[in-house]
């Protein structure tokens, strides 16, 4: 393939279409197998939630950052170690609550939906879900109950990805709700 | 230079997969229906050169493949074998080379939507943009 | 008009001689000249004998003169012979055969070289058929014309073969003989002009004619020849004679050598002088001699092919004869060959010039090639042109030298023709599979005759090497490019380029091939030119190209072209056209060779073609086979239309099948193709596809004597493994019956793929295998609804393995037979069809009931028995009224019902329905076998039993009298309602059915409630005077909320209220042990009491109701039942009374004889002396007995032993006794003293020893009112102790008394 010469990258890394690809046929499956948006960002989301609580360990483990303080603390590790380390870019993190209690991640570009085309009649799908549950599952191991949901998306017409983070309880010694 | 132009993009099984015309800015297109059949005939019957000639090159452009009454028809294959067929009453090879690689990048990052089956109708209003915008950039304008 | 542009002119044909073969005059019909030229044009290479020449020979029907006069240009362009073949039955309109013969020679006299005329409807003689007498008149009287012919085509030298013809007339049959003087007489010349046509058919087989002339002209050594055909003759002859069996042409060819031999000359001579005279003059010495040939029909000329040969030998001749001769003469002609168009140019040139004479020398040259490649010397032809390109190359004779190129690549092609065969030059292409075949096969062909020439070649000693095909092309590139320079020989290049694309298509070189053909599109030509033909023979090289695309597009502008305003429109043409360009777009006219699983070809084109050949069938006159396209349109192309489009394309189906009405059959067109049937698969959409299972009640089941349970699982096993399963997988086979003569269904799921509503005006099942009725539907689905279901019913006519292959459908004028297998959106996964078992008729009943029907029945629907619950009736009776219903059965089937069993059945077992509800079986059989339409009865019994006992947590234990129990009978006010359900099931079957082993059953649930009564509250028997007779008292309450009348013993009545209780006695006669049967109730005394849902019958109560009749009646409900009293249950002492006993007991207290009336009172300290009289009145004697008086004290809880101190005993109070005989009266008396006032009594028993304790422990559970058990038992065991020497005679009198 012609544009293949440009394409070729760091062997060490995984070809960016490919996983957009995977991805991406991931979601048109489960818009087969599901008959409605919602339940299909359900499964993104489940799915998402038993990504992050692994990868929270992984996360820990390579990038050594301490122990948050505080919820800002936490926003900013997402956004700049987080997003930076498992997708390359660093989202800005804005709209805080005046409580401090909640925030928005703002992203410019989303590897995830590059090439996508939401076709007609899918307003409700949140095609990027996963990342929300990702995000849910890792804070929920370090002890934080948070609602992570997307409140703009470009995929659906708005000029920005917005993803927004809501800190709803810490959670003592909490168990791993396992998968399902 | 100008004239008209129709571009196709022809499945695997002869079936169309895009379609859009262009007319020269000065002669807002007065084409009638039957005349776009006609274009359509021709593009129809000119895929059995552009199967034989695609064979006899390398390169995805197969430059004038075909001419009937006073259309000229260019091609251009890709790696996937998906044929872009441009009928046109002018000579404008260049153009229409450009016109064929734009469109084939267009095609290739539009085939990667999840969503989109391949082989079947191209409906995107973003792929429709595109197709105008490089209409006009190298042939109408 | 006649085609100018040959567009089927190979490179080949450059070497062969146009032969023009003319059909002429009316009389010879088309096809047997169709059939006539067949066998001529058959003889399409000719060798010539002696030297291994191959001529090649190409025959036309009609040849312009226009084309012919391009002859000088390319040889092979003139008509070198002309044939002409035509019918006459007699002399007269031979002649107007002879003259349109001469005509047409003079047409073509430019080129024509030699000429036939071919006359059917003659014996080979000439002479007309011979039918009888009829004929003579007619022959006579056209002499004058005949004359006429002699005048002209005759000169005086044939008259010399009339005496000659005379001669053979006369030695031929009689009636010839007959006629020919007086014609002889008459009119001489008439013989000799019979004569001196018959003459050449007897030698036909001979070139000779010609021969002499050709010496002539060449010097050309004929001997060889000669010899050659000699033999030819001889046997040419015989095989007349064979052919001709008739007495005359027998005679004719015996004769027919020395005609032969003094005629040939003279008349190949006299042709020649009129040659002269006729013929144009610039070809002076060559003229072709003609010959007219005579023939009886198509079937009686043999030697044809023969002549034909001969001809064309003749031909060679002439050619050769100028090809040698041109090669020799050295010096130009002052005037040059030309194309017609070039004739005025050369008006005043002045010939002098030296460009001119090259032209002259050049086009010479060039023209000696064509004759050469005439000739079959590809060879010397290739050296011809080479030299004559030469020449021409110098004065820019652009035409020409376009001639010569093509000249030599022709050339070339005819030599490496064989080779070309060999060369399988493949590059990959996609559409060589198709194409292989035609071009190989055309090969073949060539190399048969050019196999020679490369013989020729070999021998050819100027051979030099052929053009290789790159070569050949270019030359032809060449050529075409010169052409295109002149404007008027426009044909002349079309025709290279076909030639040109053909040879590269045996070479297998598409894309150049195409090259030449896109060329051909934009060579523009005269008006008159074809246009059909055109686009039809670059569609069919295109085709042979494999370019399926292309040959598609030309073939549909061809169509178009036919039916253009501007050209007489001729719809079947363009009909086949567009027919031949479907394949082309991806469509045909089965629609299952249509993919649909993907997208599959172009749908506006294809839609647009498809359009437009409906709409040219249907303008050809053809409705059926445009109604069969208008719906292949729409079965194809309904899901890629938009509204719009559909309704269009709705509306013109409607429109056609107006004409006519769509079938489901194949058409077949006049071409052979069929036109398979295209059944509307899509209107409507069905999604699912099921048959049902007849309902309940109708459901046919194997007789349970049949062996094997209901007809469905049959089988050892309950489940077997399968079961489960084939309910959900194997719909292709059902799991139940159908009956044959019932109404059976088939549900499907319809969905209407359109925006509009969908009317469907016939639908209905289809079937085979079975006869069976199809009861249509006609269902109308909305627009966009969802799915629908429609059931289609049918009537199997006979039992046996019906199959349902799928469904007909009559939609927008359209029959449809849509099977199940081409269901494309059938869920779950589409089924062949589907097989139902149907067994043999049944009869059927219609099932009702006098009760009225039953608000709700709980046990429908519950647990599979009762689920055909076809009636319902429920009745309402107070306990111990008792009803009667009937139930009607009609038979509603054309059967009789010969069996009719009916079985009760319940939810609960233990419900007492038997008791409630009962018929007589009898009865029923007796109305049996039930004949279609009638009805039959019989009546059920309903009784509303009931216990009578009032109600409680716990029924049993009642101990008589007391009060607790009185105070829970008036507690329990209004009384419960009993409901009892039941179901009546009659299991039916007859005729054919019943032969099977098959059967029906329907049911009727019954509601039973019983309402309270009156409640038996308590109840006891007392003793009266006589031993024999007890007193019976009951206290009943009235619990049906109305006022009712009790009626018991005789004629005695007693008025109830509602909730008011009253006792009644009634005397009873004591019972005997015997009248009590103790042991059938046994069994149910051994169930645990908590396990008993309902109070058993006691047997005594039972016995007892013998003697106990009790009725009630409520005047209000008009009702009136009898009051049961067998749940009743006795207490030991009460069962004493009860019982007749065989002991007579008498107590005496100070001498006073003890009555039950009688009352004591003694003063505390005072002596009470007790005197036992005891009389064994039984038939047994006890031994080892002991009575005992044990006195005890009365007290509100009942009596309690008293303490030994509160009493002295004088004397003892029991006596043991060895034995007491039957009939002893045993006496015993003691006496005591009681010393605290109150009310006391005396218990006397006398009991076996052993029996003591139990005695004891028994009167102390009788005390504490509970257990009923011993309650029960102990009387039992009384009694049957009876037989053995263990009993205990209880005294069964009260005593009692006061001390104060």
């Amino acid at each position: 393939m012609s544009r293949q010469g440009n394409r070729a990258g760091d062997p060490r890394k995984v070809n960016g279409e490919l996983f957009t690809l995977t991805y991406g046929a991931l979601v048109a499956q489960l818009i087969k197998d599901y008959e409605n948006d919602e339940q299909v960002n359900k499964q993104l989301d489940k799915m998402g939630y038993n990504m992050g609580v692994r990868l929270i360990e992984d996360f820990l483990a390579r990038a050594n950052t301490g122990r948050c303080n505080d919820f800002r603390e936490t926003a900013d590790v997402i956004a700049k170690v987080a997003f930076k380390m498992y997708l390359g870019l660093t989202p800005v993190v804005s709209n805080w609550s005046t409580t401090g209690d909640e925030f928005s991640l703002l992203l410019e570009s989303n590897p995830l939906t590059e090439f996508v085309e939401l076709p007609p009649g899918h307003a409700n799908l949140n095609y990027s879900n996963l990342l929300c549950g990702a995000l849910r599952g890792a804070l929920e191991m370090v002890q934080m109950d948070v609602d992570v949901r997307f409140v703009q998306d470009i995929l659906k017409g708005d000029n920005i990805t917005e993803i927004r983070l809501k800190f709803i309880k810490r959670l003592e010694d909490a168990v791993p709700v396992g998968e399902d | 230079m100008s004239g008209n132009y129709y571009f196709v993009i022809v499945g695997h099984h002869d079936n169309p997969v895009y379609e859009m015309e262009y007319s020269p800015p000065n002669k807002a297109n007065e084409k009638r229906d039957d005349h776009r059949h006609l274009n359509q005939f021709i593009a129809h019957a000119a895929l059995d050169l552009v199967d034989e000639q695609m064979w006899s090159t390398n390169n995805m452009y197969l430059k004038t493949v075909d001419k009937f009454n006073e259309w000229f028809v260019s091609a251009f294959v890709t790696a996937g074998r998906m044929r872009f067929l441009m009928l046109h009453e002018a000579k404008n090879e260049d153009g229409i080379k450009n016109f064929f690689t734009e469109m084939y990048e267009t095609y290739v990052k539009y085939a990667m939507n999840p969503f989109y089956e391949i082989n079947s109708p191209i409906k995107s209003s973003s792929f429709d943009k595109k197709a105008q915008f490089f209409g006009r950039k190298y042939l109408t304008g | 008009m006649a085609q100018i542009v040959d567009y089927n002119q190979t490179a080949e044909d450059h070497r062969s001689l146009l032969i023009l073969v003319k059909h002429s005059g009316p009389q010879l019909h088309a096809e047997c000249f169709n059939r006539i030229y067949e066998r001529i044009s058959r003889v399409n290479c000719v060798r010539v004998q002696g030297q291994n020449r191959d001529i090649c020979v190409r025959f036309c029907r009609s040849y312009s003169s226009e084309a012919n006069s391009w002859g000088d240009f390319q040889g092979h362009r003139k008509v070198l012979g002309l044939i002409t073949v035509g019918k006459c039955s007699d002399r007269s309109n031979f002649t107007e055969l002879f003259t349109s013969y001469q005509s047409h020679k003079e047409e073509y006299a430019s080129t024509v070289i030699n000429s036939r005329l071919v006359a059917f409807g003659m014996n080979t003689d000439g002479s007309p058929l011979l039918k009888d007498e009829p004929a003579v008149p007619s022959y006579s009287n056209m002499n004058a014309g005949d004359a006429g012919v002699n005048a002209q085509c005759e000169s005086d030298q044939t008259k010399s073969n009339k005496t000659i013809s005379h001669v053979e007339t006369d030695e031929t049959n009689g009636d010839c003989k007959l006629q020919q003087p007086q014609s002889g007489v008459r009119l001489s010349p008439v013989p000799s002009n019979l004569a001196l046509s018959s003459l050449p058919s007897s030698h036909s087989s001979s070139p000779s004619p010609v021969s002499p002339s050709q010496q002539a002209v060449s010097g050309f050594p004929t001997q060889n020849d000669k010899h050659s055909v000699n033999p030819k003759h001889t046997s040419q002859q015989d095989n007349n004679n064979k052919s001709k069996p008739a007495a005359n042409g027998v005679a004719l060819s015996r004769t027919s050598p020395k005609t032969m031999r003094t005629s040939s000359p003279n008349i190949s001579r006299s042709q020649l002088d009129k040659g002269f005279r006729q013929q144009s003059s610039n070809l002076p010495k060559e003229s072709g001699g003609s010959e007219v040939v005579f023939y009886p029909n198509l079937d009686a000329c043999p030697d044809i092919e023969e002549r034909i040969r001969d001809f064309v030998t003749s031909l060679y001749f002439v050619l050769e004869g100028k090809r040698l001769d041109r090669s020799f003469e050295r010096n130009e002609k002052s005037v040059p060959l030309c194309a017609p168009f070039e004739k005025k140019d050369f008006v005043g040139v002045d010939t002098e010039a030296k460009s001119f004479k090259k032209k002259c020398q050049g086009r010479l040259r060039k023209h000696l090639g064509d004759l050469c490649l005439q000739a079959a010397a590809p060879g010397d032809a290739v050296l011809h042109y080479n030299t004559a390109l030469d020449i021409l190359r110098q004065v820019n004779d652009f035409l020409w030298m376009a001639g010569c190129l093509e000249g030599l690549s022709c050339a070339s092609v005819i030599l490496s023709a064989p080779k070309v065969s060999h060369s399988a030059g493949l590059k990959r292409n996609l559409s060589f599979q198709a194409v292989r075949g035609s071009p190989v096969t055309d090969l073949r062909i060539r190399s048969g005759s050019s196999y020679t020439n490369g013989l020729d070649v070999v021998s050819d000693p100027l051979t030099q090497p052929i053009l290789n095909v790159e070569d050949v092309i270019e030359k032809y590139k060449e050529a075409i490019q010169y052409y295109s320079k002149v404007k008027a020989a426009a044909m002349i290049e079309l025709e290279a380029s076909l030639k040109a694309c053909r040879i590269l298509i045996s070479h297998q070189k598409c894309l150049q091939a195409s090259d030449f053909l896109q060329n051909v599109v934009y060579i523009s030509l005269s008006p008159q030119d074809d246009k059909i033909l055109r686009n039809v023979t670059l569609a069919s090289l295109y085709e042979q190209l494999g370019f399926k695309r292309k040959a598609a597009f030309f073939r549909r502008v061809g169509g178009m072209h036919c039916v253009s305003p501007d050209s007489p429109v001729i719809w079947p043409q363009c009909y086949d056209l567009l027919l031949q360009c479907l394949s082309g777009y991806g469509l045909s006219v089965d629609p299952k060779d249509v993919r649909r699983d993907r997208p599959s070809g172009w749908p506006v084109l294809q839609y647009r073609v498809l359009h437009e050949l409906m709409y040219s069938a249907d303008r050809m006159g053809n409705p059926h086979v445009a109604v069969r396209h208008q719906s292949l349109l729409v079965d194809l192309m309904l899901p890629h239309l938009n509204t719009g489009n559909q309704r269009e394309a709705l509306n013109a189906l409607s429109k056609v099948t107006a004409k006519c009405m769509g079938t489901a059959q194949p058409i077949a067109l006049d071409t052979g193709l069929i036109l398979p049937p295209v059944p509307l698969l899509s209107l409507p959409t069905v999604r699912s596809f099921r048959l049902l299972a007849p309902s309940p009640h109708l459901e046919p089941t194997k007789l349970p004597n049949q062996g094997g349970t209901g007809g469905s699982s049959s089988g050892v096993f309950l489940y077997k493994p399968s079961s489960m399963s084939s309910k959900r997988t194997d719909l292709s086979r059902p799991d139940f019956k159908w009956t044959c003569g019932d109404v059976c269904e088939a549900s499907l799921q319809l969905l209407n793929p359109l925006a509009d509503e969908l009317k469907i005006l016939y639908m209905g099942l289809m079937t085979s295998d079975l006869e069976a009725e199809i009861l249509p539907a006609n269902p109308v689905i909305p627009a966009d609804s969802g799915p629908m279901t429609v059931k289609l019913m049918v009537k199997p006519k006979a039992a046996g393995t019906l199959k349902i292959l799928g469904y007909t459908t009559v939609v927008f004028g359209v029959k449809s037979n849509c099977r199940l297998r081409e269901l494309r959106d059938l869920r779950p996964s589409p089924l062949s069809e589907v097989e139902v078992e149907v067994i043999p008729a049944l009869p059927t009943l219609n099932l009702s009931c006098s009760l009225p029907k039953a608000t709700t029945f709980s046990t429908v629907g519950s647990a599979g028995v009762n689920n055909d619950i076809v009636v319902s009736g429920s009745a309402v009776l107070f306990a111990g009224q008792s009803t009667e219903c009937i139930v009607t059965v009609q038979n509603t089937s054309d059967q009789s019902v010969e069996m009719l069993s009916v079985k009760l059945n319940s939810k609960s077992e233990q419900d007492p329905v038997h008791e409630a509800i009962s018929w007589s079986q009898e009865n029923i059989q007796a109305q049996l076998p039930l004949e279609p339409g009638n009805q039959l009865c019989f009546s059920l019994q309903l009784n509303g039993n009931s216990d009578f006992l009032v109600p409680t947590a716990d029924t049993p234990a009642r101990t008589p009298m007391s009060q607790s129990s009185r105070s829970r009978a008036d507690s329990e006010d209004g009384g419960k309602e009993k409901s009892l359900e039941a179901v009546l099931t009659l299991q039916y079957s007859g005729g054919d059915g019943l032969q099977a082993g098959y059967c029906r059953q329907c049911s009727l649930a019954l509601n039973l409630d019983t309402l309270p009564s009156v409640y038996v509250s308590n109840w006891t028997v007392q003793h009266t005077y006589s031993p024999s007779h007890c007193r019976f008292c009951l206290d009943l309450t009235n619990h049906c909320g109305h006022q009712m009348d009790i009626h018991y013993g005789q004629d005695k009545t007693m008025s109830l209220g509602p909730l008011q209780t009253r006792r009644i006695c009634v005397e009873v006669p004591r019972l005997e042990p015997s009248q009590v049967d103790i042991a059938s109730h046994r069994p149910q005394n051994r169930v645990p009491l908590h396990y008993r849902s309902r109070p058993t019958p006691d047997p005594y109560s039972q016995a007892l109701a013998n003697f106990v009749d009790i009725t009630w009646s409520i005047p209000s409900a008009r009702a009136q039942g009898r009051v049961g009293i067998n749940f009743m249950t006795w207490t030991p002492e009460q069962l004493l009374v009860l019982m007749a006993t065989k002991v007579h007991w008498e107590v005496q207290l100070n001498q006073t004889c003890f009555l039950p009336s009688s009352r004591f009172c003694f003063r505390s300290g005072e002596l009470v002396e007790v005197t036992v009289t005891l009389e064994n009145a039984s038939d047994e004697c006890p031994s080892q007995c002991v009575l005992c008086v044990k006195p005890g004290q009365v007290c509100m809880q009942g009596d309690l032993a008293v303490t030994a101190s509160s009493f002295a005993a004088i004397g003892s109070s029991t006596l043991h006794i060895d034995q007491i005989p039957t009939g002893t009266i045993l006496r015993h008396s003691c006496a005591f003293i009681f010393f605290n006032p109150g009310f006391y009594n005396l218990s006397i028993f006398c009991t076996c020893v052993e029996l003591q304790q139990n005695r004891e422990n028994l009167q102390h559970e009788g005390d504490n009112g509970s257990s009923a058990e011993t309650n029960s038992d102990s009387p039992a065991r009384n009694s049957d102790k009876g037989q053995s020497e263990k009993l205990s005679w209880v005294c069964g009198m009260p005593i009692r008394f006061e001390i104060t």
